[in-house]
C-alpha cells in the first residue's frame, strides 16, 4: 500500500531523513517512533506531498507519488485522512462544517454529505456537539472532530502525526481505541508518536527512527528508545 | 466550472466575510479611504477642468475695424475666420450691433445711456471672435494682423495678453500638480489597501495550509478569498460615498463661514457627479479588492 523506497530528505546540507526504507501492506496498523527530531514528522509530510524529497520514491497503491504534478495533488490528498497533533480544524467554520469541508472540496453532493458527516460525527461521539465552532471545544473533543473529518471520505490510509501529543491520558486512550477501531474497519493506519505507553500496549508493528534513520523494523515492537 | 463548486466558492467567500468580521472591517475601511483618495481626486479634476473650460468661455478676441475698412472686406474676414478650426465662432458688429451691444452692456447706468446716442455714430465696428481653446487666441490674433492689418484699427489682444496667458499657465500649473498629488495619495493608499489585505490572508495562512492538505483546489483556496474581496470591494465603495457625501455636507455648513462670498457648494458637487462616483467606486473598490486577494492568495499555494 505504502512504500518508502530509499527517500532522503535534506533542507541544503542538513538531511532531516535519510536512506529510508520500508512497506505497509493494506489494512495494517504501523507505528512510526522516535525522539524529537528524528524525522517522523518529516516522514509524514512526504507521504502527504507537502515535501518533495530529495532522492528515492514513495509508493502508495503503487504509484510513486513524487510524479504527481501539482494539479493532481488535491485527488490524491483526498484519498487520505490525517490527523495532526495540533487538530488543525478551520476556526471559522463550526464542528459540522470542517467534516463537511473534506467532502465539499471533492464536489461531493448535498445528499452524500448530510449521509456521511453526522454518521462519521456519530463514530467519534461528536454528533451533539455540530454547530460549535473549534475554539469551544476540548482538546480531546477537537482531535475528535478531526478524525471525523478523516474519515469522512472513507480513506484506505490514515495518518496520525502525534495525534495524543496534547491530550490528557484519559482523552488519548479514547483517540487511540478509536483509531484501533478505524484500523480494523480495513484502514491502514499510521501512528507518528514518542509516547511509550501507548505503543508497549498496543503490540503492533513498530517502525523506529533516529537521527533521520531507521533504525529498528519490528513486526510487534516495543518502544526501544 | 459546475454549479455546486460555484456554489460553494461563494458561500465559503461569504463565511469568511462574515466571520472574520474585524479583519474584514479593517480591509474595508482601507479600501474605502483609497476610493475616497480617488473619488475626491476625480471630482478635484473634473471641477477644475470645467471651471477652466466655463473662463475659457468667456475669453475671446475683439478685432475693431478702421472706420476707412469696407463691408466687403470686412465680410470677406469674417468668412475667412469662420474657416479656421480653431475657430468656434465669429460674430461681427456694425456700427447698429455696436450701439446696441453697447446700451445692453451698460443696462442700468443711466448717465452711460444717456451718452449713447452722442458716441453712437462714433463706436468702432468690430469682429469678436471666439476660440475653441483660450491657448489658441495668440495664433489667431498674429493671422488676423498678418493678414488684414489693412482694416485693422487694433485687437483686444494686445491689452489683455498677460492675464489671458497667465490664466491659462496657471489653471494647467494647478490641473498637473492636482493630478501629481491625486496620483500620490492614490498610489500610497494602494499600498497600504495592498499591505492590509495581505496582512489579512497572512493571518489565515494556516487555514489555507489545512484546505491544501485536506484536498481543496487552487480554485477553490484562492476563489473564496477573491469572493471576500468582492464583498470588501463593494461595501467600501459604499462606505467611500458615505465619507464624501458627509465630507461634502460639513463643508458646505463650513464654506459660508471662512467665504462669505462664495458660492462654492461641495454638497450640489456631489450630487451632480453621484452616477459617476457611484460607478468608479464600485467597479474600482471590486478590481482593486479582487485583484489584490488573488495576488495574495497565490504565494500560499506554491508548493
Amino acid at each position: 500500500m505504502v512504500e518508502f523506497r530509499d527517500v532522503t530528505k535534506g533542507y541544503g546540507k542538513i538531511e532531516a531523513v535519510s536512506d529510508i526504507n520500508f512497506h505497509i501492506p493494506k489494512g495494517d496498523f504501523v507505528s512510526l517512533v522516535g525522539p524529537s527530531g528524528a524525522g517522523k514528522s518529516t516522514l509524514v509530510r512526504l507521504l502527504l506531498r507537502e515535501e518533495m524529497p530529495t532522492k528515492g520514491k514513495i509508493l502508495v497503491a503503487g504509484r510513486d507519488i513524487t510524479q504527481l504534478k501539482n494539479n493532481e495533488l488535491p485527488y490524491y490528498r483526498r484519498k487520505i485522512g490525517v490527523v495532526w497533533q495540533d487538530f488543525r480544524l478551520l476556526p471559522n467554520k463550526t464542528v459540522y462544517e470542517n467534516v463537511a469541508f473534506a467532502l465539499e472540496v471533492s464536489d461531493a453532493t448535498r445528499a452524500e454529505i448530510e449521509q456521511k458527516v453526522p454518521a462519521s460525527l456519530e463514530t467519534v461521539g461528536m454528533l451533539g456537539r455540530t454547530d460549535n465552532f473549534p475554539q469551544e471545544l476540548s482538546g480531546g473533543e477537537k482531535q475528535r472532530v478531526a478524525i471525523a473529518r478523516a474519515l469522512v471520505h472513507d480513506p484506505k490510509i490514515l495518518i496520525a502525526d502525534e495525534p495524543t501529543g496534547n491530550l490528557d491520558p484519559v482523552n488519548t486512550w479514547e483517540i487511540i481505541e478509536l483509531l484501533f477501531k478505524i484500523n480494523q474497519q480495513g484502514t491502514m493506519v499510521l501512528l507518528a508518536t514518542h509516547d511509550k505507553e501507548i505503543i508497549d500496549t498496543l503490540k503492533k508493528r513498530v517502525i523506529t527512527m533516529r537521527a533521520g534513520k531507521v533504525v529498528a523494523d519490528q513486526k510487534k515492537g516495543k518502544y526501544l528508545l | 466550472m459546475s454549479f455546486i463548486r460555484l456554489a460553494r466558492i461563494l458561500s465559503f467567500g461569504w463565511q469568511g466575510f462574515r466571520r472574520n468580521g474585524w479583519l474584514s472591517f479593517i480591509a474595508i475601511i482601507n479600501v474605502a479611504l483609497t476610493l475616497l483618495m480617488i473619488s475626491i481626486a476625480l471630482v478635484t479634476s473634473i471641477t477644475l477642468n470645467e471651471q477652466r473650460k466655463e473662463v475659457e468661455e468667456e475669453l475671446d478676441l475683439t478685432i475693431f475695424l478702421k472706420e476707412s475698412a469696407q463691408e466687403e472686406d470686412i465680410l470677406a474676414t469674417t468668412s475667412r475666420l469662420q474657416e479656421r478650426g480653431d475657430v468656434k465662432e465669429v460674430i461681427y458688429a456694425n456700427k447698429e450691433r455696436a450701439l446696441a451691444d453697447y446700451k445692453e452692456l451698460n443696462q442700468g447706468d443711466e448717465e452711460l445711456l444717456a451718452i449713447s446716442d452722442e458716441i453712437g455714430g462714433s463706436l468702432a465696428r468690430y469682429i469678436r471672435v471666439k476660440p475653441k481653446q483660450a491657448g489658441n487666441l495668440e495664433e489667431i490674433n498674429n493671422f488676423v494682423l498678418e493678414k488684414y492689418a489693412p482694416i485693422i484699427d487694433e485687437t483686444s489682444y494686445s491689452a489683455t495678453r498677460e492675464s489671458i496667458s497667465g490664466f491659462i499657465n496657471a489653471s494647467n500649473f494647478i490641473i498637473r500638480v492636482s493630478i501629481v498629488f491625486s496620483g500620490v495619495l492614490t498610489l500610497i493608499s494602494i499600498v497600504v489597501v495592498l499591505n492590509v489585505i495581505r496582512l489579512a490572508i497572512f493571518s489565515r495562512r494556516e487555514e489555507i495550509q489545512i484546505m491544501r492538505v485536506v484536498g481543496a483546489s487552487n480554485e477553490l483556496i484562492r476563489l473564496p478569498f477573491v469572493v471576500e474581496g468582492l464583498f470588501f470591494g463593494m461595501l467600501a465603495a459604499l462606505f467611500a460615498l458615505l465619507m464624501f457625501w458627509l465630507g461634502a455636507w460639513w463643508l458646505k455648513s463650513q464654506i459660508p463661514l471662512y467665504f462669505p462670498t462664495s458660492e462654492a457648494n461641495p454638497l450640489m458637487l456631489f450630487r451632480q457627479y453621484f452616477s459617476q462616483l457611484f460607478w468608479s467606486n464600485i467597479l474600482l473598490g471590486i478590481i482593486l479588492s479582487t485583484f489584490i486577494s488573488y495576488v495574495a492568495v497565490r504565494r500560499y499555494l506554491k508548493l
